[in-house]
C-alpha cells in the first residue's frame, strides 16, 4: 500500500521530503523514489524535522519528515515539538514495526503515536491498507488548516507492504475540517472594539506570528497609520512586519527592544493579533497586563483569554478581522503624536548608548556583527537562527524587511534549530539567500547535517557567534546565581574551520567589520557556502535590555550608560480598568 | 466551542465528550486533562458504535480551567463535541 501513500503525497504536490531510512520505513522511501519524490538524506531525524518546519514556514505548506521506527521515530521528537510550538505546518511520517508484534517490544518498537500525541495537532496510526491514502491527506491537510502545525502518520511495516487495491476509499478520515475554518469575525465585537480603539491615548498593537500565517500584515499598518498607534511584536512575530516601518518599535519582552518594552508596558489599551501572548512577550501577566484593555484577535478560540483575559476576544481570520475592524474605525482627529515621539527618543539613546558600549569591547560586540551583516544581506534573505544569546541579539538588532523571512525557535527554543532550518529553507527558496546566526552549542547540536551542503548544492551562509559558552545560561548565572559558572564554559575544542573544511564549505575568522561585510557579500552573491566563525567574548557578551523572569517591562536591565533611562510614560494618565463584556 | 470566558465559580463541573477513534481519542483527552489544574472526580467512558467514544469526567475547580480543558479539546481533530456545565456551585475551597 505505501504505493497509495507515496502517490498522495505527490498529489498533494509533495516534491521533496526529508529524512533518514531504517528497516520500518525503506519501503515507504522506495515508493517514493518511484514517485520521483527527491529524499534528503538528513545526517540526524531531528534535523530532517526542523528542515521540514522550516521548508513548511517558506512554503506555507506543510513539510514532510521520515523516519524508521524506534529511534528515527524518537528523534524526530524534537524536531515535531519545535514545530508544534511555533505552529509551523509539518508533516512527519515514521515507520512501524508489523502489527503482528505489537506491544511485545519488538526490535524498534516505539509507541510514536503516544510519545507525540501532545506534541502533534493529530497524530494516526495507520491499522489498515485502504487507510493509508486518507490517512496521509487527512495528516496533510490538517498541518496548514486554521492555525499551522505538526501532524504524524505511523505506519506498521506488514501494513505499508500489504497488497491493496483502492476500491472507493474515503478522500479523508472521518474529520471534521470544518472547525479548523476560522468564523466570519462577530460584528458587534469588531465594533466594540473599534470603539475602544478610538477612544484609546495610547493604543498598542501587538503582533504575532498569527499575522504572517494570515498575511494580514497590510492590514495590521494601516490599522497603525490611522491610530498612530505603535507596533511591538513577540519573538516569532518579527516575521510579519517590516522593521523598517516607522511605526513598529521592535519585539518586546524578556529580550525585547527598549522602545518596544516602553510602548507595551504604557499602553492603555494592546489589540493583540495572532499571538498567544507568551510569557517571555509580556514578562509577567499579572498585575500590569490584567489591569490593560485587551483585545484579542487570533483563529484559535482556545488562545482567547488562556493567559491574559481580554475585554473583547474575537475569533477569526486576522485578516478579515483587521478589515472589518479598518470599517469601523471612525477617521479620528489628529492623534497626539507625544507618546510615539518619547518612544522613538529612547529609541537613540538605546542605539547611541550600544555604540559607545561596542567601542569599549575587547573582541565583536555581537550587535555589530548583526547590523554589518544586514548591510549586505539582500532585503528579501531568509534569516535563521540558534537558540542562545546570539539569538536574542539577533531579536533586538536584526531587522526583518520582508514578512516571512524570519526563522527562530521560539516556542520551544530548541538548540540545533538553525543548520537544518537553514538548509530546509533553502531547499524550500533556491533563490533567495539564506543566513544562519547560530551559537558555538548551538552549533554542535546538528553540525553534522553541513553534509547536505556539498550533497545537494545548498550554499547557506552560517555565520556562528563564537563565545565557547552557552552564554545565555552563563548570563544567568552571572545575575542570578552570584556567579557560579556551571557547565557554561567550552573547551577550544572542535575547530570549527576544520569542521568545515571536513565537509568542503569555505571557513573565515574575520579580524573586523569590514571582513565580516566582505565575506558575507562573497558568500550571498556568489551563493557559496560559508562558514563564518565571529570570536566573541564570553566575559563581554551579555545581552541588554534583558527582563528577568518574573519582572514587569519596565524593570528590565539596560544596557551601560541608560541606567536612568525611565520608561514609565511621564504623560501616562492612570491606567482605567478593562471594561467588562 | 466558544472561546474561554472568564468565570470563576468553584464548584462540580462535568464535560462530555464525544470522539470518532476511540481508544487513541481516550488517550489524548488524558493527556491534555492532565494539564488542566482540575480535582477530578470521576471519568467514565464507553464506545458506542463505529469507532466513537463517549466520556464524561467530573471535576472540582473555579470554572476557568474546565473551559480551558473544553476550548483545548475541541481543538483536536477527532473531538466532535465537548459540553461543559457547572453542576453544583460549592463553596470556594470547599470539599467536593
Ligand atoms: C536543546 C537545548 N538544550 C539546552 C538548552 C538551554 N539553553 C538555552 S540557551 C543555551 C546556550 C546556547 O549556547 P550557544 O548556542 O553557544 O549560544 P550563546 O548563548 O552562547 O550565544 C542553552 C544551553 C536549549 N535551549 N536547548
Ligand atoms: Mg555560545
Amino acid at each position: 500500500m505505501v504505493d497509495h501513500a507515496a502517490r498522495a503525497l505527490k498529489e498533494l504536490g509533495v516534491r521533496e521530503v526529508f529524512g533518514v531510512t531504517g528497516g520500518s520505513i525503506m519501503g515507504f522511501f522506495d515508493a517514493l523514489a518511484l514517485e520521483d519524490i527527491e529524499i534528503y538524506m538528513f545526517r540526524h531525524e531531528q534535523g530532517a524535522a526542523h528542515a521540514a518546519d522550516a521548508y513548511g514556514r517558506i512554503k506555507r505548506r506543510p513539510g514532510v519528515a521520515l523516519a524508521t521506527s524506534g529511534p528515527g521515530a524518537t528523534n524526530l521528537v524534537t524536531g515535531i515539538a519545535n514545530a508544534y510550538f511555533d505552529s509551523a505546518p509539518m508533516l512527519a511520517i515514521t515507520g512501524q514495526v508489523p502489527t503482528s508484534v505489537f506491544g511485545r517490544d519488538a526490535f524498534q518498537e516505539t509507541d510514536i503515536v503516544g510519545v507525540t500525541a501532545p506534541i502533534t495537532k493529530f497524530n494516526y496510526q495507520v491499522r489498515s491498507p485502504e487507510e493509508a491514502a486518507p490517512a496521509i491527506r487527512t495528516a496533510y491537510r490538517l498541518a496548514y488548516e486554521g492555525r499551522p502545525g505538526p501532524t504524524l502518520v505511523d505506519f506498521p511495516r506488514d501494513i505499508q507492504l500489504a497488497l491493496y487495491e483502492p476500491r472507493d476509499e474515503p478522500a479523508y478520515l472521518p474529520i471534521d475540517f470544518s472547525k479548523y475554518v476560522p468564523p466570519k469575525p462577530d460584528p458587534t465585537a469588531i465594533a466594540k472594539a473599534a470603539r475602544i480603539l478610538a477612544m484609546a491615548a495610547r493604543p498598542v498593537i501587538l503582533v504575532g506570528n498569527g499575522v504572517y500565517w494570515s498575511q494580514a500584515w497590510p492590514e495590521v499598518l494601516q490599522l497603525a497609520e490611522l491610530l498612530q498607534a505603535p507596533i511591538v511584536t513577540t519573538l516569532p512575530g518579527k516575521n510579519a512586519v517590516p522593521a523598517d516601518h516607522p511605526l513598529v518599535m521592535g519585539p518586546a519582552g524578556m529580550h525585547g527592544r527598549l522602545e518596544a518594552d516602553a510602548a507595551l508596558a504604557n499602553a492603555d489599551v494592546v489589540l493583540a493579533v495572532g499571538t498567544r501572548f507568551s510569557d517571555r512577550t509580556v514578562g509577567r501577566f499579572t498585575p500590569e497586563m490584567r489591569e490593560k484593555t485587551v483585545i484579542h484577535i487570533d483563529s484559535d478560540p482556545s488562545e482567547i483569554g488562556k493567559n491574559v483575559p481580554p475585554a473583547v476576544g474575537i475569533v477569526a481570520d486576522a485578516k478579515a478581522a483587521l478589515r472589518m475592524l479598518l470599517k469601523k474605525i471612525p477617521s479620528l482627529p489628529r492623534r497626539d503624536r507625544r507618546f510615539i515621539e518619547w518612544l522613538l527618543q529612547i529609541r537613540r539613546r538605546y542605539e547611541e548608548a550600544m555604540e559607545r558600549w561596542a567601542r569599549r569591547m575587547r573582541k565583536f560586540p555581537p550587535w555589530k556583527v548583526l547590523k554589518a551583516l544586514r548591510e549586505v544581506a539582500p532585503r528579501d534573505t531568509i534569516t535563521v537562527t540558534g537558540v542562545g544569546s546570539h539569538q536574542m541579539w539577533a531579536e533586538q538588532h536584526w531587522d526583518v524587511y520582508v514578512p516571512g523571512t524570519w526563522l527562530t525557535s521560539a516556542g520551544l527554543g530548541t538548540m540545533g534549530f538553525c543548520i537544518p532550518a537553514a538548509l530546509g529553507a533553502k531547499i524550500a527558496a533556491r533563490d533567495r539567500p539564506v543566513l544562519c546566526i547560530d551559537g558555538d552549542g548551538s552549533f554542535q547540536m546538528t553540525m553534522n547535517n553541513l553534509a547536505l551542503v556539498r550533497d545537494y548544492n545548498l550554499p547557506i551562509t552560517v555565520v556562528i557567534f563564537d563565545n565557547r559558552a552557552l552564554m545565555l545560561v552563563k548570563q544567568w548565572q552571572v545575575y542570578l546565581y552570584d556567579r557560579r559558572i556551571v557547565a557554561t564554559e567550552y573547551s577550544p575544542r572542535p575547530d570549527f574551520a576544520k569542521i568545515a573544511e571536513a565537509y568542503e564549505i569555505e571557513a573565515v575568522k574575520p579580524a573586523n567589520l569590514d571582513e565580516v561585510r566582505k565575506w558575507a557579500d562573497w558568500s550571498i552573491r556568489n551563493q557559496e557556502p560559508l562558514v563564518m566563525i565571529i570570536e566573541i567574548d564570553n566575559e563581554e557578551d551579555i545581552v541588554l535590555p534583558w527582563v528577568k523572569p518574573g519582572d514587569w517591562l519596565t524593570e528590565a536591565i539596560k544596557p551601560p550608560g541608560l541606567e536612568d533611562l525611565d520608561l514609565v510614560y511621564p504623560g501616562a494618565k492612570p491606567l482605567q480598568a478593562a471594561p467588562q463584556g | 466551542m466558544a472561546e474561554m470566558k472568564e468565570v470563576h465559580v468553584y464548584g462540580v463541573y462535568e464535560l462530555v465528550i464525544e470522539a470518532w477513534n476511540g481508544i487513541d481519542a481516550l488517550m489524548r483527552i488524558s493527556n491534555m486533562a492532565r494539564r488542566a489544574k482540575l480535582s477530578y472526580q470521576e471519568v467514565s467512558a464507553s464506545f458506542e458504535e463505529d469507532r466513537r467514544l463517549r466520556v464524561r469526567i467530573t471535576a472540582t475547580g473555579d470554572g476557568f480551567e474546565a473551559r480551558w480543558l473544553a476550548a483545548k479539546l475541541s481543538r483536536m481533530p477527532e473531538i466532535y463535541r465537548v459540553e461543559t456545565r457547572l453542576v453544583k456551585p460549592l463553596p470556594p475551597g470547599g470539599e467536593g
